[in-house]
């Protein structure tokens, strides 16, 4: 299931809430989650349900496995005993097609190429469990002796299909003893309809220009068309899946979990560097603690431990070249960028801004388009040596249409919530108002993607493929 | 240990609890109010706003549950029939109006580029064939007044009740769709090698039946070739270009009629809907008087016939975009009392062994369905036999939904008249020229059908296929 959807919004959630808050017992309310998040995984991944049954509890039993042979080569089997089942699940699942396909295509061999459908959420939750299992082996977090909150923890549906990537450290308190406090329901619920709004209301839209301007035939569209098409594809993918990161903090705050945030507005980056911590910033974390820092980080081999760390990166949100590119294309620019560049960019505050927009929207062609030669014809029409002329009526007439869904669409890329935010908190007098407004906000933002979601059925989940 | 938690959100300090509990409580509210009335009202099964089946709720399998068709067709459905559905569909497209400026006009969907454009891979297209059943919309209104018009008896009403009259737009695929002051415009991309394709089957046509038997072929522009204002002509190709095209591939041996000339003549005047794509009867009286011309017969004034309008026509352009300059601008449909006695026989879809008897025009059709005034929709077969013309001659027209305007002029200057379309008829087309001594074959088209596989391939197959049983007729 996913979030923005009438059933979730209107069967869904008030049943889990009702449940949930019911009573104050800790177990109930904990298998209530368990329950819960079972059916929301089962009704779009009915059979693989099973997979991610199976992979909590391999974990959950390396973990205790691990504690109990603290400092003994026992410790270290269970690791890699993990780490091989789990990158072995994402490797048959996710990658084994890729794989099949391109040693057929290398060696001129005919294996059957394997075609899974992707369990969903596989990437992340896979991620969720890697992580205990290294943190409880490194000794940073107990493991966790309930198979029943392990279980919550892993198949919390907040996070489970498209992130955050959360780790167990950092919910491990919240697993054991949390507590639901008005405020936290108050602000998760704002946080869930603010996130639900960037999805329904902008990256559904942003979602159907950007596959109007880049499907069919490349080459007879116009330099300003794909253009268009490349900057709502950018609006798209920033909406669609900080919009879901906010959902799913905004349920977790609700039923007492803090998760870390996982985008702080990376499009006002002014390099690709800061850009990387400010963009799905859980995966980043992940791999720099558990890659790039245990290969050596900067001590060592840094350039090998970057191509790794930005092959993996690309690698990671889909089993095709064109995802590998556009990881190492980031890697490419990171280097160039701690040589010098970074320098340079530090003392151009403008030109550093439209830099970083600029290989970003590269970044996005190399993202969007699977086959490499629709990527090498986009690229050619984006800078005018191939297509049809520079622009079109149409264009013109569209974007008037939306000028002021575009203009409200730019503005909140950049970090203006929390700015007022701030302003408000200084002042405790704006507190109190800030919180009446929010009560008309919250009926109009639900009630406004009701209306989108109840007559639209577009509504593709974009982060669905990872 | 990584750092931890220094993005994530302040706690909310201080500020009013009341507000706060309020704040949530509102939310609550509407969450539960909508869920319970959505589970509590009456599920409809049709959308007369939208012209269309709603979808739903689906029998539980074990298959279709573990495929996830089960769940996903749930989903579907309860958005389809969700409380206050018409009004949240509405608001949606108010809320879509903010989104900027319209002055200038609004594009709804993608502006064809054309050539190829206009071409659609087969898998498309089967979304929207005949044999999915997804065309009968249950209407009590119209179903019930059908049955009052006809005279038939009780087996045949029976038939009438199954087959409601559609809004004719099944199979007809559209691209990007400009409004302009309340008026909807298809734009048109072409492609020519679905043109040739068509020009190709023509062709067939005249190859296939007698020399003796004369071929008409008519393909027909639409709307915003005429009535696109200048400084727009840019979002459309030309429809006279491809027209030409088609017909300069046309043997000898085929009449290419010239609608496009008359209706040219005529642009000025109501000949095209604002709010559907197709267009008005007057537009298919036009090009009746050029086909009449073409075959040598004699045509009606159109001061002569006796004429009734029905007002508040919202078509399939309005139900596609659901553009509200074209809601405040509804259409009217003037209708003709067919001037001959006659005597009509129709056939339900899928089903050549049984007829009943109706009339050539529907005088009950009204809102959505306005445009079925014309033949009641569209149908396999539909047979008007008139009496006192006795020219001798008998036509068949083969077409899709701009021919029903066109057939409810046309068939009162022959004997007998037999209009199939394309899309439902299942029959064999040499067949039913030599059983029936027809001595006249139009086909028409609008110049969408004419550049869309879709159809040219279903008027392609109309040659080779064979009806499975043995049709029967009224005579």
């Amino acid at each position: 299931m996913v979030f923005a959807n009438l059933v979730f919004l209107y069967v869904f959630l008030p049943l889990n809430i009702i449940l949930y808050f019911c009573t104050k017992n800790r177990a109930f309310r904990n298998a209530v989650l368990i329950i819960f998040s079972l059916a929301f995984y089962a009704w779009g991944e009915p059979i693989w349900v099973t997979l991610l049954i199976f992979s909590a509890t391999i974990d959950y039993f390396h973990g205790l496995i691990i504690e109990k042979n603290r400092g003994k080569i026992g410790a270290k089997l269970a690791l890699i005993s993990s780490l091989v089942l789990n990158l072995g699940l994402l490797g048959i699942f996710k990658y084994s097609g890729f794989f099949v396909e391109n040693i057929n295509l290398l060696f001129g061999t005919a294996f059957p190429v394997p075609a899974f459908s992707l369990p969903i959420g596989i990437s992340f939750y896979t991620f969720q469990t890697l992580s205990y299992t290294i943190d409880v082996y490194r000794g940073n977090v107990k493991a966790q002796h309930s198979y029943m909150k392990f279980f919550m923890y892993v198949s919390l549906y907040s996070q489970l299909v498209a992130g955050p990537i959360v780790r167990y450290a950092d919910v491990a308190a919240e697993v054991d003893n949390r507590r639901e406090t008005l405020s936290d329901i108050y602000s998760g619920t704002a946080r869930f309809l603010v996130g639900l709004t960037k999805k329904v209301f902008i990256a559904n839209v942003a979602g159907k220009f950007a596959e109007d301007y880049l499907s069919g035939d490349l080459l007879k569209a116009t330099t300003a068309g794909v253009w268009f098409g490349v900057i709502m594809f950018a609006i798209q993918i920033y909406y669609d899946f900080s919009g879901y990161s906010d959902m799913a903090i905004g349920l977790g705050r609700i039923f007492g979990f803090h998760f870390l945030e996982n985008f702080n507005y990376p499009y006002i980056s002014r390099s690709v560097t800061e850009f990387w911590r400010r963009w799905h910033m859980s995966l980043g974390q992940f791999f720099r603690d558990y890659v790039y820092i245990p290969m050596g980080g900067n001590r060592r081999h840094q350039m090998l431990n970057l191509f790794v760390v930005w092959f993996l990166t690309g690698f990671w949100h889909g089993a095709s070249w064109n995802f590998i590119l556009w990881g190492l294309w980031f890697g490419v620019l990171i280097v160039i960028e701690k040589l010098f560049m970074l320098k340079v960019l530090k003392k151009a505050p403008v030109l550093s801004n439209i830099y970083l927009l600029f290989v970003v929207l590269i970044g996005w062609v190399m993202f969007y388009f699977t086959d490499l030669n629709s990527v090498k014809n986009c690229l050619a029409v984006m800078f005018g040596l191939a297509g049809a002329g520079f622009g079109d009526l149409s264009l013109g007439i569209v974007v008037q249409n939306n000028i002021f869904w575009i203009i409200l669409a730019a503005a909140f890329c950049l970090p203006i919530v929390p700015t007022v935010k701030k302003f408000i908190e200084e002042r405790p007098a704006l507190t109190k108002i800030s919180q009446y407004i929010q009560i008309p906000a919250n009926a109009v933002m639900l009630l406004v993607n009701t209306a989108l979601l109840v007559g639209s059925s577009y509504n593709p989940f974009l982060y669905y493929r990872f | 240990m990584y750092q931890a938690k220094h993005y994530a959100e302040n706690e909310q300090n201080g500020g009013s609890k009341a507000a706060m509990i309020l704040s949530v409580a509102v939310t609550l509210a509407i969450i539960f109010i909508l869920g319970i009335l959505a589970w509590a009202l009456p599920q409809r099964t049709y959308s007369e706003y939208e012209r269309r089946d709603l979808t739903q709720m689906p029998e539980f399998s074990v298959e279709s549950f573990f495929k996830g068709e089960y769940t996903a067709q749930i989903e579907l459905s309860y958005a389809d029939t969700f409380a206050f559905r018409d009004q949240f569909v509405r608001a949606k497209s108010l809320i879509e109006d903010c989104r900027g400026i319209h002055s200038e006009g609004t594009i709804h969907g993608k502006v064809p580029v054309g050539d190829g454009e206009e071409e659609r891979a087969p898998s498309e297209d089967t979304e929207t064939k005949p044999d999915n059943n997804t065309s009968t919309p249950e209407n009590p209104d119209i179903s019930q007044n059908s049955q009052s018009e006809s005279q038939s008896e009780a087996s045949s009403s029976e038939q009438q009740e199954l087959e409601e009259p559609d809004d004719g737009a099944i199979g007809e695929t559209i691209d990007g769709i400009f409004v302009y002051k309340g008026m909807g415009f298809e734009l048109f991309g072409g492609s020519k090698k679905a043109s040739a394709y068509y020009a190709s089957v023509i062709n067939k046509y005249r190859a296939a039946l007698p020399d003796s038997v004369r071929v008409y072929n008519m393909v027909v522009p639409k709307h915003a070739e005429f009535a696109l204002p200048k400084k727009y002509s840019s979002l459309s190709n030309s429809e006279k270009d491809a027209i030409d095209d088609i017909y300069s591939q046309l043997d000898d041996g085929v009449i290419a009629v010239d609608a496009y000339s008359v209706l040219k003549e005529h642009s000025k005047e109501y000949i095209y809907f604002n709010t559907d794509h197709h267009w008005t009867g007057l537009g298919a009286y036009y090009a009746y008087t050029a086909f009449t011309e073409a075959a040598g017969l004699e045509h009606y004034e159109y001061s002569d016939y006796t004429k009734h309008t029905i007002e508040g026509f919202l078509g399939t352009l309005y139900s596609d975009t659901m553009d509200n300059t074209m809601y405040n601008n509804p259409d009217s449909v003037e209708w003709c009392e067919f001037p001959v006695e006659n005597e009509t026989w129709q056939y339900p879809k899928k089903d050549l062994e049984n007829y009943y008897k109706t009339t050539v025009m529907a005088s009950y059709a009204k809102g959505t369905y306005s445009y079925g005034v014309f033949l009641g929709g569209d149908y396999p077969l539909t047979i008007v036999k008139t009496s006192g013309v006795d020219n001798g001659r008998k036509c068949l027209i083969i077409k899709e939904s701009y021919g029903n305007a066109l057939s409810t002029y046309i068939a009162s200057a022959f004997d007998e008249t037999y209009i199939v379309d394309e899309r439902y008829y299942d029959g064999n087309i040499v067949d039913l020229v030599n059983e029936r001594g027809i001595t006249d074959v139009l086909i028409v088209n609008n110049i969408s059908a004419s550049n869309t596989n879709f159809h040219i391939a279903n008027i392609e197959a109309l040659l080779t296929q064979k009806y499975s049983g043995s049709i029967a007729y009224p005579y």
